[in-house]
């Protein structure tokens, strides 16, 4: 058997077992391997993954969708796909968490697409930029990681961080963004580089994370 | 297209809002250019690091049980592989020759019939220790660093995942140490930029296994794991 590709999980489908409550050992395992456990229909590694990142799953829908009910819903259809994709999951393309949240992030635009909605406001896009009210447990390193994206965040010229969230989280596009803001197309796609490369400049480094 | 065009042109792919036919140009250059490929991936950690930046919260009481059920439910209804969709990534276009899924269904065909046969034998419970998830560090054979971890969970359903992380790029070979004395290869894999991972179930159970072995092409073991 050769698994070329580098994450690769040959589960099969296992009857439902009880749902119970994760151990504290489940708790403990690392991203990569309780989602292994969710794809092999592991009950316990499934309930722990899931509480893991409800509460970022559920925020970043609700944040785009600003409906809860729905934002549940996408929420659910979040965890669904990363059950049914788990095993094409490749550390490769980013951690787990940056790949669910991928995913969340562009089932709640397929949603937003869906209803014709308009989410543009101003106050709506002020809030992803403003320091966290976190109402969860986050690890602190977690936590020093979406503090310093949205330090960052905060330091753009409005115009700038304006059209990177509404990429980033609306995804819209450069022209999409051009006619809702009244400026020409290069206008948007200088906003958008000048943007998503300001923050990568002020974000920690992997080595200086370490 | 050249680099000047594709760098105007980069961070939108990152971020997925890239219209279809250019995504298509971009990324045909990008797989040719290094330097094009390697300011994508790091765009896109970016891009992935403004969505961690998002707001934090609490859904409805319950709704991991909801979650959990309407796998469940799924399940019952056969596993269905759909496309990606828009949960494709731009990075993995690139950079996977071979899509991973097709990987996981070779994995699936092969250790499907070790567990079905080989191994032999398959007991219930946690060997006593009374932990059923285990985390191991993977040990390299030359300086003793640590090259990645593996993890086992011994209920029902007993499962293995392998994580490398540092190693150099090469095809290895995971080996189960059995208490009874047999080696029972597992499966290969691949690691790319250090990393890689290998995960199944396997029929048998906790304390029979006593380490997880990585060996490289040459035979060599590079890396253990002391399960035992």
């Amino acid at each position: 058997m050769t698994a070329t590709g580098s994450t690769v999980l040959g589960g099969r489908d296992v009857a439902a077992g009880r749902l119970g409550r994760p151990t504290m050992a489940a708790e403990g395992l690392s991203d990569e391997a309780l989602l292994a456990g969710l794809t092999f229909g592991d009950p316990e590694a499934g309930r722990a993954f899931v509480q893991r990142f409800q509460s970022r799953v559920f925020g970043l829908a609700l944040s785009i969708l600003r409906d809860p009910a729905l934002a549940e819903d996408i929420a659910q259809e979040a965890f669904l796909r990363a059950w049914r994709h788990g095993p094409s999951y490749d550390p490769r393309r980013g951690t787990v968490i940056a790949w669910l949240m991928r995913i969340t992030r562009n089932l709640a635009i397929d949603a937003l697409r869906l209803r014709r909605a308009e989410v543009m406001d101003p106050d709506v896009l002020a809030a992803l930029a403003a320091p966290a009210d976190v109402d969860v447990e986050q690890t602190a390193l977690t936590l020093e990681a979406a503090a310093a994206v949205r330090r960052a965040l905060r330091e753009l010229p409005e115009e700038q961080r304006r059209a990177l969230l509404l990429a980033a989280f609306f995804g819209r596009t450069a022209e999409e963004i051009s006619r809702l803001e009244g400026v020409p197309l290069g206008t948007a796609k200088t906003r958008i580089r000048l943007g998503l490369r300001r923050v990568r400049a002020m974000l920690p480094t992997p080595a200086e994370e370490a | 297209m050249d680099c000047s065009e594709a760098n105007s042109m980069l961070d939108e792919l990152a971020l997925d809002v890239l219209p279809g036919d250019q995504r298509a140009a971009l990324l045909t250059h990008v797989e040719q250019c290094p330097n094009c490929r390697h300011l994508l991936d790091q765009l896109s950690e970016t891009a992935d690091a403004l969505l961690l930046g998002g707001p934090v919260t609490a859904p409805s009481a319950g709704f991991d049980d909801r979650v959990l059920a309407n796998i469940a439910g799924a399940r019952g209804r056969g596993r269905r592989w759909v496309g990606r969709g828009r949960t494709g990534r731009a990075r993995s276009q690139v950079r996977l020759p071979v899509p991973a899924a097709a990987a996981a269904a070779v994995a699936f065909l092969v250790v499907g019939g070790l567990a079905g046969g080989v191994i032999g034998r398959s007991l219930e419970g946690d060997g006593g220790s009374g932990r059923r998830f285990r985390t191991v560090d993977l040990i390299a054979a030359a300086g003793g660093a640590d090259v990645g971890d593996v993890s086992t969970y011994y209920g029902r359903s007993p499962w293995y995942f392998m994580q490398l992380k540092g190693l150099p790029d090469g095809t290895y070979q995971c080996i189960l140490e059995l208490d009874d004395g047999r080696s029972i290869p597992l499966g290969r894999m691949q690691t790319v930029g250090g990393q890689g991972g290998w995960g199944d179930r396997v029929t048998i159970g906790a304390g029979h296994a006593t380490a997880a072995r990585l060996v490289d092409s040459q035979g060599d073991t590079v890396a253990t794991a002391r399960l035992g």
